[in-house]
């Protein structure tokens, strides 16, 4: 199953990942039209000042997730495949309890329109998430852990003998 | 040998347990026994029964594969013979038993109001009968401004009708608030038309010979309108469990793993008797959050695991009124010198923060509810906050405050 993984030292802070994650959720799904539409697409994925770099946070799509757990409304459900946890947005009642519960804080709110939780649901029409896609550094890599673990224990090797 | 695992109830508590059991135990086989007149269904959202802004459809749930559902209720336990009796006169084995009987609403000590016969709101029919009286131009007064008395005044008011909401206490939402927060929730609720009244004491209730409801108060005044609901709170339905002889208190008592005082049965919900982890007192019922969590931890106990459960709060609420966002979280009005509170009033919200020594032990927020997790987190796992404590109410603070990380070398591209 693939993550996606964030390489702190390659994060620069630009906030393309934002961008491009409110465009995809789009309906025009273009940068230059998404900025006028209503509701005004929302990015699920926050760039914070961490401890001294910039830390992009993103949904983890935890194993024993609590706002899936905590959903009053059965609007949250796991997709098998992808195992992301997604969201039928039409029985979101935004109530905010998943909000509440995001130990990470990464479920966010729609409050133009109707007023609805947004959270990552892994870009399910695209082969890699926009947000993957959109990083000019490559910090963010959509991949298999064993696959980024090797890629580590290569490098360290490489690093290590040189 | 597959086990036969029964539990009692299907709210919350009961149907997050069997989801749970089926996800651990594969050839588990589950009964639900529920006295609802309606399959399994999201409890929180029967207000919206009232409305009629939601279809019915999307209050159920979808149906649990591998769960036999009875309809009916039980009437007793017979924990010698690891049985339930129904009220049809059947008996049902089980080898684990979970009661997950949930609450009902309460009644206050008011003379008269039981024969007035008031409406509540529980259950899924509960929600239909109001629905069944509501005509536009009609009036309501619903007795109690915790979160289902204001939810229903809310849903009541679109239909039409002049909805006065009655509190004994000085503020609506009056446990899960401060005296700030409510203020801008009674704006809110005020704007949409709502009459509050609030540190009320009803003495009398009385059914009117045109079948209108008033009520009295103490200082004289009377309200009176076409139904009447009550929302005072509910208590825990634990008839059952104290029949057969399984230590109840002001709930079923259950210890760290949820299991009650009889073996093989366990409780979870709003049955049981909860206790504050942060002020050791105990919690009156009616906690979506908490009940779900609890069922999970009493199936995985159940099915042979040992998961200790983490402790509950008192306060753990998320609600969205005619638009206005609040979430409120732990101790959000201390009392007494342990304390230190961090308000902001940034952009018209209302955040407040409450810090016992080092630890975040309270949230509550009004109009902006970002982050709020990380912050229920942090009073959930008692994070040492005092090197982020001056700076949890920027606007920026989040989970990144606490990633430390390095990447220790460069990866190769993949």
């Amino acid at each position: 199953m693939k993550d996606i993984f964030v390489r702190l030292d390659r994060c620069v802070g630009c906030r393309t990942c934002e961008l491009e994650c409110a465009t995809a959720h789009s309906s025009s799904l273009s940068l230059y039209s998404a900025i006028s539409e209503t509701p005004r697409p929302r990015r699920r994925l926050f760039v914070e000042s961490g401890v001294g770099q910039p830390v992009p946070v993103l949904c983890r799509q935890c194993a024993d997730a609590a706002c899936l757990s905590s959903c009053i409304g059965g609007a949250l459900y796991r997709d098998p495949l992808s195992s992301a946890v997604r969201q039928r947005v039409e029985r979101c009642v935004g109530c905010w309890t998943c909000v509440m519960v995001c130990p990470y804080g990464v479920v966010g709110r729609q409050i133009d329109g109707r007023r609805v939780a947004v959270k990552c649901d892994r870009c399910p029409d695209r082969v890699s998430p926009a947000c993957v896609d959109a990083c000019p550094t490559r910090a963010l890599v959509y991949v298999e852990a064993e696959e980024l673990s090797a890629g580590r224990r290569r490098d360290i090797a490489i690093t290590a003998k040189g | 040998m597959s086990v036969h695992y029964v539990i009692i109830g299907n709210g919350a508590a009961g149907t997050s347990a069997a989801t749970r059991i089926a996800e651990l135990d594969s050839s588990a086989q589950i009964t639900i026994v529920a006295d609802e007149t309606h399959p399994a269904y999201f409890r929180p959202l029967i207000p919206f029964l009232i409305e009629g802004s939601h279809s019915p459809d999307n209050l159920l749930r979808a149906p649990l594969a591998s769960t036999v559902t009875s309809s009916g209720s039980a009437v007793a336990l017979q924990p010698s013979t690891q049985a339930v009796e129904l009220a049809d006169g059947r008996r049902l084995p089980y080898d684990r038993l979970l009661l997950a009987t949930g609450a009902s609403p309460y009644l206050p000590p008011i003379s008269g109001l039981a024969s007035a016969d008031p409406f509540v709101l529980r259950r899924w029919d509960d929600a239909e009968a109001i629905r069944r009286v509501c005509r536009p131009g009609g009036s309501a007064l619903v007795l109690g401004a915790g979160r289902v008395g204001v939810k229903c005044a809310l849903a009541l008011r679109p239909l039409g009708l002049q909805v006065t909401v009655i509190e004994a206490l000085s503020r609506l939402i009056p446990l899960q608030l401060d005296d700030e927060a409510s203020a801008i929730v009674q704006r809110a609720v005020v704007a949409q038309g709502i009459a509050v009244a609030l540190s009320c004491t009803v003495t009398r209730a009385v059914r009117e010979r045109d079948n209108s409801r008033t009520l009295v108060l103490e200082d004289g005044r009377r309200f009176t309108a076409d139904l009447l609901v009550v929302a005072a709170g509910v208590r825990p339905n634990a008839q059952l469990a104290l029949a057969a002889g399984i230590q109840v208190r002001s709930g079923i008592v259950v210890d760290d793993y949820l299991r009650t005082s009889i073996p093989n049965v366990y409780a979870a919900g709003d049955v049981v008797e909860a206790v504050d982890v942060l002020t050791g007192r105990s919690i009156p019922g009616g906690n979506w959050t908490q009940a779900v969590a609890m069922g999970q931890c009493a199936a995985a106990n159940m099915v042979g695991g040992s998961v200790e459960y983490p402790g509950a709060l008192a306060v753990l609420n998320a609600l969205d009124l005619a638009g206005l966002p609040v979430i409120s979280v732990g101790i959000v009005e201390p009392r007494g010198d342990d304390y230190a509170v961090a308000v902001s009033r940034a952009g018209g919200a209302y955040r407040k923060l409450v810090f016992r020594q080092e630890r975040l032990v309270g949230a509550l927020l009004v109009g902006n509810v970002d982050c709020a997790g990380v912050y229920t987190a942090m009073i959930r796992n008692r994070t040492d906050a005092s090197h982020l404590a001056p700076r949890m109410l920027d606007p920026d603070f989040g989970y990144g405050r606490f990633l430390h990380l390095k990447t220790p070398e460069p990866v190769a591209c993949i």
